[in-house]
C-alpha cells in the first residue's frame, strides 16, 4: 500500500460514461457525473474515485496520467483494500489523526518543485487540488499508523530470527564493502524493525486476502473485475 | 468519518458542472423506498448550493449505506438556473419467505430451508440461487433422493422489495442400501459388520432399508461402538465413499476401518471396578485417546476419590509405547492419600450477610450421616467459592473486603478430621452519593431509574455499574436506538466511602417500524398472526417486541417454525420492515401408549369379599389424535381414549387458546364418555359435557368458569345395603355451574421448595340447569412450602370440602360424593377407600365433607437425585360437615367420622418429568368395619343369623383397612 504512486493529466470528465447510458436509459442531454463502480460491504467505490486515484497516484509518481483499463483496475484493487481497512478501523473505533499530520508529507512533496507555481501547475495538469492531495497524504498517514497499530502488537522477533537475518546480510555487506561491519548487537534494533515491517506486510497481505473472502465485493463496472 | 477519509475536494466534476449552483434534485424512479424528506435529510446536496464532486460522492455513499439500493448513479443537466441533478437508483431486493414444497421427509422442510442459506431479510441475489439449489440437491442426495428434481420460482413484491422463493421438489424414488464395503482390517466378519449397521430390514427378511443420512450415521456409529468395548480405543471408522448404482437406485457405503492397537487401561494405587472406570474416563466416552482426554481422566479420577473423602487424592497417567502392532497400555496411578472427613465449616467476620446466604455459595459440605459420609471438599472449588463471596461483597459496595479460607487438619485433635474456616474482613461499605444521567429524556429517566442499581444511596460497585450499563443499553435498544452508547465517570466526593456517578448516554438515531410483513401462511387466518405481533408501523423498532411476538406465535402451537427478522438489517435507514416468516406445522398429531396399574384395585365387581380392595393389576392402552389449527384459527380439536380393565374413556376437547388474541384467556369445550370402576363400590357410566372459560389474572392467579352437564348411570348393582340400592343406583343427571380460583406462587410446580398454592372450587347444581338434584359444593386447598435449609423442605397442605343438598333427590348421588384416600390424599387408605362405608357390605359409599391435612419433611438422601420424605397425614372423608372431627379413636364399627392418621416414610427419585414416588405408611387408627363374605346375590342374607333353608349363611366379618399401605406414583403428593 505504501508503494502506490503515479501521475496524470488533468481530470476532465468521467471515464466510460458511455457504458452507463444503457443501464439507466439516460436522456441525451444529461450526463452521468458519478456512479457506483464497486461495492465493498456497505461501502462504495465510485467511478470518479477510481479515476482520481489513478490521477493522484500518477502525480505522486511524477508520471503522466493514464486512464487505461489496466491502471483503473489497479486503482480499483487498491481502493478495495483501503475500504477493507476502513471497515476494520470503524469496527475497532480507531481514533483518526488530525489533518495537520499530513503537513510534513505535503511540504516534502512541494520540495520536488522549484517554486509554488510549478507545484500548482503540476497539480492542475493532473486535475487535482492541493487540498485534495493533502487529504490523500493524510489518508496514507492514517492507513500506515492503523496498520502498524493493528498488526505490530502480535509480532515477536526472536533471537534466532535476528541471528538468521544477520548471517544472511553479512556476505552482502562484505560484498558492498561496508566498513566497519556492525556487530550483531549494534545491528539488532534495525534488524528487528526490518523484520517487524516484513511481518506486518505479510500479516496485512494475509489479512486482506481473508477479508476479501469474508466481505461481499460486487463489481458493478465489470471492466474493473 | 468514512466519507471524510476518501472525500475532501479530490473529485473534480466535468468542468461545466463543478461549482455551478444546483437548480433542483430529482429521484428516478419517483417512487423510492424512503420518503423524499428522508432522502433529502440524508444527502449533502441542496438546491441553491454549489455543486461539488465530493458531495455527489458522499450522497451516493450515504444512499448506498441505507442498503435499499443495488445501484446508484447521478446525472446532471445544465439548465439556465443551474445544474439539474437526477439521482437514478435501482432498488435492492431482500429474501422473504422461503418455502419448500413436495419434500419427502427426511430431510424435513426445516433442514432444506436451512440448506438454501437464504436468510430472511438479507440481500437477495439471483446469482446465488444456483448455489442454493445445489445445496438443496446435496441434502436430498444425502438422504437417498438421487433422482430428485429441484426447481424454484420467485415472487417479487416491488413495493416491499421482498422476494419470496418457492422450491418445488419432485423427490423421485428413494435409494436403498444394498450392502457394505469395508477396507482396512476390521477384525470382524463382513456379516457381523453388516448386521450391526441395521441397514437390513428384520435381518434381511424384508430386504433393505431406504437410504437416509440418519440411518447411515447410525450404522457407522454402531460399527464404531464395537471397538472401544473390545479395547480398540484408537479405532477409526470413517466413510470413504458412497457407491451409488444409478441402474438399481441402490447405495453401497464404503467404510474404512482402522482398528489401531488395542489399548488396555490399568489403574494403580487404588481399586475400582472396570465398569466404573469406563464410566469415569472420557477416553471411553469419546472413543479416542489424546493428551487432553488423558489429562481430563486424571482430574476425573482425583475428583472421584476426593468425593470418597480422599481430599488429597492425585492421579497421573503414563503411556507405554507399543511395539509395532502390539498392545498399548495406559497406566493411571492414583495416590489417594489419607481419608478425611469434613466435620466443620465455619464462617467468621460476616456481618452484612448471614451464614445461610454465604453457605449457599460454598461447595464445601460437612459430613452427614447418609448423604455425605465424608463431606464434600475440593480445594479448587473452595477457591472459586471464596472468589464468589468476594464478588458478592464487591457487588454490595464492600470494595475493600478480604475473604480468606483456612483448612484446619486434625480438627479438635481428631486425626483425619478437617475443619474449613472462612474468614471475612468486610471493611467499609461504599455508597452512591449522587447519580447524574446525561443525554436521557425526562420520560426515559423515569423509566430508567426504576431499573438501575446505582442510584443515590445504593451500594456502589463496578459490578452494579456494569449491570446498569447493560440495562440502559437494553432499554434503548428495545426502544429503537440500536446505536445507543453508554459511558460513565465516577468521582469520589468529600465524604468518605461514597462515589458520585455520571452516566452519559448517547441514544443515536432512532429506528422505526416501516411495516410488518407476514409470509408463509397457508391455512392460518392472517388476523390470528397479526393480533399477536406487538409492533405497529411508525412505532419504535424494538428487538424485545420482535422476539416477544415471535414467542407468542410459537405459543400458538400451530407453527413448526417462526422466523423473525429485520429486512436489510445493516442498512442505515430511519425505518425498516419487520418480517415474520412461518412454516405451519402438520395438522394432525397422534399419541398412543401402553401401561399398567398395580395397587389395591383388585376384587370382582360382584364379590363382597374385599371391601378394602385386593392387590390387582390393570393393563391399559391409550390413543389420542389432535387436529391442530382448526379452521386456521389456532384452535385444537382432540380425541383422547383410554381402555383398561378398570376404565374405558373417550374425551373430546375443543380448545381455543389465547382466546380473542388475548394470551391470558382460553376457552375449552369438553365431551366425556367414561365407564369406570375406580371406586370399588360401584361401576358407573358417565356422559359429560362442559364448557370452560379460563382467565389468567396474573402470573400467579388463574380463574376458571365452567358449565357442566353430567349424566351418571350406575352399572350393575352397587355393593351396598339392599335397601339403598333402588335409591342410589338410579341414573342421575346433574347440571351445575362452577368456578375455580387458583393461586400458585410455588417456585417449582413439579417439586416445590418454597411458596404457596391455594385453590377454591365452588359449584352449584340447580334444576334451572336441568339438574335432577340441587346441591352446592366447595372444595378448597391451601398448601405452603418452607425451605428450612438449603436441602430441607417442610411442606404442608390442608384440603377441605363440603356438599350440601338443597333440592331434588333425597341423597347426594354416589358419583357426586367425595371419595378420598390414596397416594395424593390420606395415605392411610388405598385409593378412594376413605370415609363412610356401607354398614352391611363394608364398601365405601363416599361422604359429603372432607378434611385432610398433610405434613411432609423432604430431604436429600443419596447423591443429587434420591431424596426422602417423612410424612403425617390425618383427616378423612366425613358423612357431613357437622360430623367433621379431629377425634383419634374410632368409637365403633359404624363410626367413620374421625381423623385417621398415617405416619410414613417415602423415597423420591428425581426425573425430568418429576419425582418418582414410593410411600410406605403406617396408620395406627385405620378404620375397622364389618363386611360380608360372598357374592352379591347372597347380599340379602348378609349377617342374617338363620337364613332360609337351602341358603348358605353369609357371615358378617370384622375387617380393617390394612395399617400398612404402600403407594407408588409420579410427582410429589402435593
Amino acid at each position: 500500500m505504501r508503494r502506490e504512486v503515479s501521475i496524470g493529466r488533468p481530470f476532465r470528465r468521467l471515464a466510460l460514461p458511455w457504458l452507463l447510458v444503457p443501464l439507466f436509459g439516460m436522456p441525451v442531454h444529461a450526463e452521468i457525473i458519478d456512479r457506483i463502480a464497486i461495492s465493498v460491504g456497505n461501502q462504495v467505490i465510485t467511478e470518479s474515485q477510481i479515476d482520481e486515484d489513478v490521477r493522484i497516484t500518477a502525480f505522486l509518481n511524477a508520471e503522466k496520467v493514464d486512464l487505461a483499463a489496466a491502471n483503473r483496475k489497479k486503482a480499483a484493487s487498491r481502493l478495495i483494500d483501503q475500504s477493507l481497512v476502513k471497515r476494520e478501523m470503524e469496527f475497532s473505533r480507531y481514533s483518526l489523526p488530525a489533518l495537520s499530520d499530513a503537513d510534513a508529507s505535503l511540504a516534502e512533496l512541494k520540495m520536488r518543485y522549484k517554486d509554488e507555481s510549478a507545484f500548482e501547475q503540476a497539480l492542475a495538469q493532473s486535475g487535482i487540488t492541493e487540498d485534495g492531495l493533502k487529504q490523500r497524504l493524510w489518508w496514507q498517514v492514517t492507513l500506515l499508523r492503523f496498520i502498524d497499530y493493528r498488526f505490530r502488537s502480535g509480532i515477536q522477533i526472536g533471537d534466532s530470527d535476528v541471528d538468521a537475518y544477520y548471517q544472511q546480510q553479512l556476505p552482502k555487506w562484505r560484498e558492498q564493502g561496508i566498513q566497519p561491519i556492525p556487530s550483531r548487537d549494534d545491528a539488532r534494533p534495525q534488524i528487528e524493525e526490518i523484520l517487524t515491517q516484513q511481518r506486518i506486510d505479510q500479516n496485512l497481505d494475509t489479512w486482506l486476502a481473508e477479508a476479501r473472502t469474508q466481505v461481499p465485493i460486487r463489481y458493478l463496472d465489470e471492466s474493473l473485475s | 468519518m468514512l466519507l471524510a477519509l476518501g472525500g475532501g475536494s479530490l473529485s473534480a466534476l466535468p468542468e461545466q458542472y463543478e461549482g455551478q449552483p444546483i437548480a433542483s434534485i430529482q429521484f428516478d424512479p419517483a417512487k423510492q423506498p424512503l420518503t423524499l424528506d428522508q432522502l433529502m435529510a440524508m444527502i449533502p446536496l441542496r438546491p441553491g448550493q454549489l455543486l461539488r464532486g465530493s458531495d455527489v460522492r458522499d450522497a451516493i455513499q450515504r444512499l448506498y449505506q441505507t442498503g435499499e439500493y443495488a445501484d446508484i448513479a447521478v446525472d446532471a443537466t445544465l439548465g439556465t438556473s443551474g445544474v439539474i441533478l437526477k439521482v437514478m437508483t435501482k432498488p435492492n431486493f431482500f429474501v422473504g419467505h422461503v418455502a419448500v414444497n413436495g419434500v419427502s421427509d427426511p430431510p424435513n422442510v426445516g433442514q432444506l430451508v436451512l440448506a438454501t442459506k437464504l436468510q430472511l431479510g438479507t440481500d437477495y441475489a439471483d446469482e446465488e440461487m444456483k448455489a442454493a439449489v445445489d445445496r438443496v440437491v446435496d441434502v436430498l442426495k444425502r438422504n437417498g433422493l438421487y433422482h430428485a428434481d429441484v426447481t424454484y420460482f420467485t415472487r417479487t413484491d416491488t413495493a416491499t422489495q421482498q422476494v419470496n422463493i418457492d422450491f418445488n421438489i419432485d423427490p423421485g424414488q428413494r435409494a436403498k442400501f444394498d450392502g457394505l464395503k469395508t477396507t482396512g482390517d476390521s477384525e470382524r466378519s463382513p456379516e457381523s459388520l453388516l448386521s450391526s449397521t441395521g441397514w437390513k430390514r428384520f435381518r434381511g427378511l424384508f430386504g433393505w432399508h431406504s437410504f437416509t443420512e440418519a440411518r447411515l450415521r447410525s450404522g457407522l456409529d454402531n460399527i464404531r461402538a464395537w471397538y472401544p468395548k473390545h479395547d480398540h480405543l484408537l479405532a477409526r471408522v470413517s466413510l470413504a465413499n458412497l457407491d451409488y448404482h444409478a441402474d438399481t437406485n441402490k447405495v453401497t457405503p464404503e467404510v474404512n476401518i482402522d482398528t489401531g492397537a488395542t489399548v488396555e487401561v490399568r489403574l494403580r494405587g487404588a481399586k475400582m471396578s472396570s465398569g466404573r472406570l469406563r464410566s469415569l474416563l472420557p477416553i471411553y466416552e469419546e472413543r479416542t485417546v489424546d493428551r487432553d482426554l488423558l489429562e481430563e481422566g486424571t482430574r476425573d479420577l482425583a475428583a472421584y476419590f476426593q468425593a470418597q473423602g480422599y481430599f488429597d487424592a492425585r492421579a497421573t497417567y503414563s503411556t507405554a509405547a507399543p511395539p509395532a502392532g502390539g498392545q498399548q497400555y495406559i497406566d493411571y496411578a492414583v495416590d489417594r492419600g489419607p481419608r478425611h472427613k469434613i466435620v466443620k465449616l465455619e464462617i467468621l467476620g460476616n456481618h452484612y450477610f448471614d451464614d445461610q446466604t454465604l453457605r449457599e455459595r460454598i461447595s464445601v459440605i460437612p459430613a452427614t450421616l447418609i448423604r455425605y459420609r465424608y463431606g464434600h471438599y475440593n480445594r479448587n472449588e473452595l477457591e472459586r467459592d471464596v472468589d464468589g463471596i468476594r464478588d458478592l461483597y464487591h457487588a454490595n459496595g464492600f470494595r475493600e473486603v478480604e475473604v480468606t479460607s483456612r483448612e484446619i487438619d486434625d480438627y479438635m485433635g481428631q486425626t483425619g478430621h478437617i475443619g474449613i474456616l472462612i474468614e471475612i474482613q468486610e471493611g467499609p461499605q461504599w455508597f452512591v452519593s449522587k447519580l447524574d444521567l446525561e443525554g436521557v429524556s425526562t420520560d426515559d429517566r423515569a423509566a430508567l431509574v426504576l431499573i438501575l442499581h446505582s442510584t443515590q444511596g445504593q451500594p456502589y460497585s463496578e459490578l452494579n455499574v456494569a449491570s446498569d450499563r447493560d440495562a440502559i443499553l437494553d432499554f434503548y435498544y428495545n426502544n429503537g436506538y440500536p446505536q445507543a452508547t453508554f459511558e460513565f465517570t465516577s468521582t469520589p466526593p468529600a465524604e468518605p466511602h461514597s462515589m458520585d456517578l455520571k452516566f452519559t448516554v448517547v441514544p443515536g438515531p432512532r429506528e422505526y417500524v416501516r411495516d410488518v410483513l407476514i409470509s408463509g401462511l397457508r391455512r392460518t387466518q392472517p388476523d390470528l398472526v397479526r393480533e399477536r405481533i406487538d409492533l405497529q408501523p411508525g412505532g419504535p423498532l424494538s428487538q424485545s417486541r420482535i422476539t416477544g411476538s415471535q414467542r407468542r406465535l410459537y405459543d400458538l402451537g400451530i407453527f413448526a417454525r417462526v422466523d423473525a427478522a429485520i429486512q436489510n438489517p445493516d442498512g442505515r435507514e430511519p425505518d425498516k420492515y419487520v418480517l415474520y416468516s412461518m412454516e405451519e406445522a402438520g395438522r394432525y398429531s397422534m399419541n398412543y401408549g401402553f401401561g399398567a396399574e398395580i395397587g389395591r384395585i383388585g376384587g370382582g365387581t360382584t364379590s363382597l369379599d374385599s371391601p378394602a380392595g385386593t392387590t390387582g393389576f390393570s393393563p391399559r392402552v391409550s390413543f389420542g389424535v389432535s387436529r391442530l389449527n382448526f379452521l386456521g384459527l389456532g384452535h385444537t380439536i382432540g380425541l383422547q381414549t383410554r381402555v383398561s380393565t378398570l376404565e374405558q374413556r373417550a374425551l373430546v376437547t375443543y380448545l381455543a387458546p389465547q382466546f380473542e388474541g388475548n394470551a391470558n384467556l382460553n376457552l375449552q369445550f369438553t365431551g366425556l364418555f367414561d365407564i369406570s370402576h375406580d371406586v370399588r363400590t360401584f361401576s358407573a357410566r358417565r356422559e359429560e359435557g362442559s364448557v370452560q372459560f379460563g382467565q389468567k389474572l396474573s402470573r400467579a392467579n388463574t380463574i376458571q368458569y365452567r358449565l357442566t352437564f353430567r349424566k351418571v348411570n350406575i352399572l350393575g348393582t352397587p355393593l351396598i345395603t339392599p335397601e339403598l340400592i333402588p335409591l342410589l343406583s338410579q341414573p342421575v343427571r346433574v347440571g351445575f355451574v362452577s368456578t375455580t380460583f387458583i393461586q400458585d406462587r410455588r417456585d417449582d410446580p413439579i417439586d416445590a421448595h418454597r411458596g404457596i398454592y391455594n385453590s377454591v372450587d365452588l359449584a352449584l347444581a340447580s334444576n334451572l340447569l336441568g339438574s335432577q338434584t340441587g346441591f352446592g359444593r366447595i372444595v378448597a386447598r391451601n398448601s405452603t412450602y418452607y425451605q428450612l435449609t438449603k436441602n430441607l423442605v417442610l411442606a404442608r397442605s390442608t384440603s377441605f370440602g363440603a356438599i350440601t343438598r338443597y333440592a331434588g333427590l333425597p341423597e347426594i348421588p354416589l358419583a357426586e360424593r367425595f371419595f378420598g384416600g390414596g397416594a395424593s390424599s390420606n395415605r392411610a387408605f388405598p385409593d378412594f377407600q376413605a370415609g363412610p362405608r356401607d354398614l352391611e357390605t363394608g364398601f365405601p359409599i363416599g361422604g359429603n365433607a372432607l378434611l385432610i391435612n398433610t405434613v411432609e419433611l423432604r430431604f436429600p438422601l443419596i447423591g443429587e437425585n434420591l431424596g426422602g420424605v417423612l410424612f403425617n397425614d390425618f383427616g378423612n372423608v366425613y358423612s357431613s360437615v357437622d360430623k367433621i372431627s379431629l377425634r383419634f379413636r374410632q368409637r365403633n364399627l359404624q363410626d367413620f367420622d374421625y381423623a385417621v392418621h398415617s405416619f410414613g416414610f417415602g423415597i423420591r427419585y428425581r426425573t425430568p418429568v418429576g419425582p418418582v414416588r414410593v410411600d410406605f405408611s403406617l396408620s395406627p387408627n385405620s378404620p375397622r368395619f364389618q363386611g360380608c363374605q360372598g357374592s352379591i346375590d347372597e347380599l340379602l342374607y348378609c349377617g342374617v343369623a338363620n337364613p332360609p333353608p337351602g341358603v348358605a349363611a353369609v357371615p358378617l366379618r370384622t375387617q380393617r383397612i390394612n395399617v400398612f399401605q404402600f403407594h407408588f406414583s409420579l410427582g410429589q403428593a402435593f
